[in-house]
């Protein structure tokens, strides 16, 4: 699970990210100047609450966002030295699956009602590579075998409605991975699953990770899930980036106050905490981001200067920390780490 | 994969934009600890209703049409110069010796058998069928309502005794079954408005209650109405309070359409005899007038005819157009 | 001494099949017992499917028992006359998971907050208006707000306004199903700080349902755990978080991951197998047996019973033993 990070050339290579909507209540700043490198083999963690873009950000990955009312206005996501943004829908559906693959929240919505699990994951195979069905649907049940479905070669022929939501998840994780991918992107995979089935998911992943070397780009609002799988953390607020770190780092040291807010808002059942101390007020509205440091109204530290100017993110440390902050390593940020 | 992803992402979009879903607020001010309410922005489902209806120019046809009908009934006065009062030409402006002219400058629609002004005949038959149309709407939603409730909100058995009668009624032909109801009620001559108000409005609630009674199945499982009912409310207050104004709107979208119908239905069973006695400006009085005669003076058979038509039209377009921008969102 | 504030013996809910093709009773809570006292918060956590929501819609008789007795400060309130019954709701009342359902669209926050004294009676109007405003400044809400409609406030604030609600009466227990769960991670603690704020000034009591075990130990002086319709453990939070003996709650407890890498990595898991069975048709004897990698045949035969086999708190397990959790 925490694979050595590499210094060599990173597998995804995202700048300047800009993606906005076109609405009828005005433009919604969805994501801004997102920049990032993943590397083989490591978990990043896009960590954010509602409004932050993190859902967003990676359906550009994937080209999913939708064009019209969506439009990436600047930036580049470099894969392996092919440039993403702006590529023809064509050369997406070689993409999607091949190299980079998304499992979402919500499995009922993937899973197509009327037709056999295998025939679905077979799907894959069969419009990617030449093979036949009978091929298709023996490969589907392997796929299943190895993301834990017991009986898999009986199951390959239920429908999606016979399945329970841990084991449709798996179903997905089949699917996404069918072709092995270099990237698998999982938006919030485990926020509508029981804990226990959270932690069956999460062990899986980790485990077919390890196999196959992919990178992992977690999205997630679950400072637990991320403390157990990441290897980076990178939270994002409003839209934009505001820290990007290593995970231990992160948790020891969060730099930008809004994580420092999150560290303390989170009840933890190992340690005591006495009493919760939220952050005040709450996340901005899409459409009309405040002025300066979006994160400004509900700061502490804030003052004039984060009123009217936005941080950039700044590096720290051994160049591996960034925060967005004008505040951070000041006496009184440092004051409020744990 | 591919199709459903689509989907799928299309909705998580929409929920994030939707202020209601994010857990957004207006910017807020300083960094006070009160949470501050979220700024205007008004965004209610009829908002966004009404935004798709003005945009849309089958809207404004149809809402002219309806304007046009009711103002007829208002205001008839701004149509027609002559007031000749209810249905009633004074014999002012009848002349026998100018009976059943075509339109001319002098009279646009012509004039009638009696050589009254055709024109003012029609327009002031719009009065009749829109208080018909109005009263029996009334009677079908009144009833209809108070039986979606109990269907709706205590289901068991009197959900299983209405819902038996709403299939009783609905396998009458409607017609028929109005035809019969107005016969037996009264004579050609004793009946009235109200007569064929009560008929009509009795046999068109079925097609209410089941969609009220589906409205209410749905409203009362949500945790507002739980809430009320851990409150102590008595269960008429929470079907008056919280009920009624979160299901009607399906009811009302269906009431528009229905207005339109029971114009023509009035004016259908008119023709056949059995709505409005004989002497009552309604258009199908004078449609049934004019059928014998067409050959000579169509005139006769087509205004009423068209304003018939134009005015269900208008309410029937209406009642679909709301059904389209508002259903959805109710969901 | 004094009968506790809310005492459950042996709640049955059992939902009969639906419509044509039906399935089977779905056996949604098949006898618990539980009792809180005044000033106290008993937290009730399983996962979903496991019969705590319907629990709560149980003894708010917002649903009807299918069994068992629900006895508020010694009267029984499955068997109480109607009209015991709506006194007996000024004691109790409820705040709900949904935010976004829990208030009524229509009406305004002035109205929904007003309501509960509209109700009961006995508050005179202008006497309403100055209540509602100290309760909308009692949940951090400004009451110049108080006259727009719900869909202008965010979850957060939303679920402010439920809590006001619940708080008009004055009510002695309230039950929170869920009331965080849909809310951003930062939004949770400011509304869990506020139940606990409200606790500590009107000594009222809490049954505190949840899926979400951090916030659960957060906040409660008591536990118990449900698994498919049955409470498997209770005791006190120390005890349940401290040294659970049921092997459920031991998986449970080590599947939560914790917001820290280094205790994360250093964790030994106890990972479950399977999915939980469905509620129409539970296992015989023991219902978690067939996730259980300690059953025996026993278990298979012989439904344990909540006792205390030497722990020092009630378990419904055979095999029970103490683990040190982490």
């Amino acid at each position: 699970m925490s694979a050595p990070l590499r210094e060599d050339n990173p597998l995804l290579t995202v700048r300047d990210l800009t993606v906005r909507f076109d609405t009828e209540d005005g433009i919604v700043n969805a994501v801004s100047d997102l920049s990032y490198d993943l590397f083989a083999g490591e978990t990043l963690a896009i960590m954010g609450e509602s409004g932050s873009g993190k859902s967003v950000s990676a359906q550009a990955l994937m080209g999913l966002v939708p064009m019209p009312p969506g439009r990436i206005e600047k930036g580049s996501i470099s894969f392996v030295g092919q440039e993403l943004v702006g590529l023809e829908e064509n050369d997406w559906t070689n993409l999607r699956g091949e190299e980079i693959a998304m499992i979402f929240q919500d499995p009922l919505t993937s899973l197509n009602p009327v037709f056999p699990v295998g025939w679905q994951i077979g799907e894959t195979f069969r419009l990617h590579r030449t093979i036949g069905r009978r091929e298709a649907m023996r490969k589907a049940a392997e796929l299943m075998d190895r993301v834990g479905i017991p009986n898999a070669g009986k199951r390959a022929r239920q429908f999606p409605h016979q399945f329970s939501g841990g084991m449709r998840q798996r179903l997905m994780i089949a699917m996404a991975l069918a072709l092995e991918p270099k990237i698998l992107i999982a938006d919030e995979p485990t926020t509508a699953l029981d804990v226990t089935v959270q932690a069956q998911i999460m062990d899986l992943l980790a485990d077919l990770q390890r196999d196959t070397g992919m990178a992992l780009i977690l999205i997630t609002h679950d400072l637990g899930v991320v403390a157990s799988v990441a290897d980076r953390v990178l939270v994002m607020y409003a839209g934009r980036a505001v820290e990007t770190g290593r995970a231990g780092d992160f948790y020891a040291r969060p730099g930008h106050p809004y994580a420092q807010g999150l560290m303390g808002s989170v009840p933890r059942l190992l340690s005591d905490t006495d009493r919760l101390l939220p952050i005040p007020g709450h996340p901005p509205s899409v459409v009309q981001l405040p002025t300066g440091c979006s994160f400004h109204p509900r700061c502490a530290l804030a003052d004039d200067h984060c009123r009217t100017s936005r941080p950039d993110l700044t590096v720290y440390g051994d160049g591996s920390r960034q925060v967005a902050c004008f505040k951070a390593e000041t006496p009184a940020a440092l004051r409020n780490q744990p | 994969m591919r199709g459903s992803t689509r989907v799928f992402v299309m909705t998580e979009l929409t929920d994030a934009l939707a202020p209601e879903n994010a857990e957004g607020g207006g910017g807020g001010r300083g960094s006070s600890n009160v949470d501050l309410a979220t700024d205007d922005t008004k965004r209610t489902h009829l908002r966004d209703a009404w935004r798709l209806l003005r945009r849309r120019p089958i809207f404004w046809v149809a809402a002219f049409l309806i304007a046009v009908f009711v103002s007829m009934t208002i205001v008839p006065q701004l149509f027609t110069a002559i007031a000749p009062g209810e249905g009633n030409p004074s014999g002012e402006f009848c002349f026998l010796a100018d009976s059943r002219q075509g339109p001319s400058a002098d009279h646009w629609f012509g004039t009638d058998v009696q050589g009254c002004d055709y024109y003012t005949q029609v327009t002031y038959g719009a009065r009749i069928s829109l208080r018909v149309a109005l009263g029996a709407t009334a009677i079908t939603l009144t009833i209809g309502i108070l039986l979606g409730s109990l269907a709706g909100y205590y289901s068991g058995f009197i959900d299983t005794l209405i819902s038996r009668l709403i299939d009783g009624f609905l396998a009458l032909p409607y017609l028929v079954a109005a035809i019969i109801v107005l016969s037996v009620l009264a004579s050609n001559a004793g009946r009235n408005e109200w007569h064929v108000m009560a008929a009509i409005g009795a046999l068109g609630w079925p097609a209410v209650v089941r969609l009220y009674r589906a409205s209410v199945l749905q409203v009362k499982s949500l945790e507002y109405v739980q809430a009320a009912k851990a409150l102590g409310a008595s269960d008429a207050r929470i079907l008056a309070r919280h009920v009624l104004p979160n299901a009607l709107a399906p009811v009302l979208v269906e009431a528009t359409t229905g207005m339109g119908v029971v114009i023509s239905v009035e004016a259908t069973l008119t023709f056949f005899g059995v709505g409005l006695p004989l002497d009552s400006a309604s258009w199908g009085i004078m449609i049934a007038e004019a059928t014998g005669r067409f050959e000579n003076s169509p005139h006769l058979l087509l205004f009423p005819g068209a304003y018939l038509f134009f005015g269900t039209l208008g309410f029937i377009i209406m009642g679909e157009l709301l059904r389209e921008a508002l259903d959805p969102r109710l969901r | 001494m004094t009968p506790p504030l809310l005492d459950v013996q042996g709640l049955v809910k059992h939902y009969p099949p639906e419509g044509f093709l039906g399935g089977g009773t779905v056996q949604a809570v098949s006898g618990i017992d539980l009792t809180i006292e005044a000033g106290q918060t008993h937290g009730l956590v399983g996962e979903s499917g496991c019969g705590k929501s319907t629990v709560a819609r149980t003894v708010m008789r917002l649903e009807k028992p299918t069994g068992g007795r629900a006895l508020f400060e010694g009267d029984d309130l499955f068997t109480m006359n109607r009209r015991r019954m709506r006194s007996v709701r000024r004691d109790m009342q409820i705040i709900f998971q949904d935010p976004f359902a829990s208030l009524n669209p229509r009406m305004t926050v002035r109205s929904i907050i007003e309501e509960p004294w509209k109700i009961h009676g006995g508050v005179g109007a202008s006497e309403r208006s100055d209540a509602g405003d100290e309760l909308l400044r009692k949940v951090g809400l400004s009451p110049e707000h108080a006259n727009r409609y719900p869909h202008q406030f965010s979850g957060g604030q939303r679920q402010r306004i439920g809590i006001a609600r619940a708080l008009a009466l004055n009510p002695k227990l309230i039950v929170c199903d869920e009331p965080v769960s849909a809310l951003d991670v930062s939004i949770q603690a400011q509304i869990v700080n506020l139940l606990q704020e409200i606790q500590e000034e009107r000594g009222l009591s809490y049954l505190f349902i949840a899926h979400d075990l951090a916030v659960v130990r957060h906040i409660s002086d008591v536990v118990s755990v449900m698994y498919l319709g049955k409470i498997v453990e209770t005791g006190t939070r120390d005890e349940i978080y401290g040294s659970p003996a049921h092997p459920y709650t031991k998986a449970l407890l080590s599947a939560v991951p914790e917001p820290d890498p280094i205790i994360e990595a250093s964790r030994s898991r106890t990972v479950l197998e399977g999915d939980v069975p469905s509620p129409v048709d539970p296992p015989s004897g023991c219902r978690f047996r067939t996730r259980c990698a300690h059953a025996t045949e026993v278990c298979a035969t012989e439904e344990p019973v909540l006792s205390d086999p030497g722990v020092g708190h009630m378990v419904a397990c055979h095999h029970a033993e103490v683990a040190v959790s982490l």
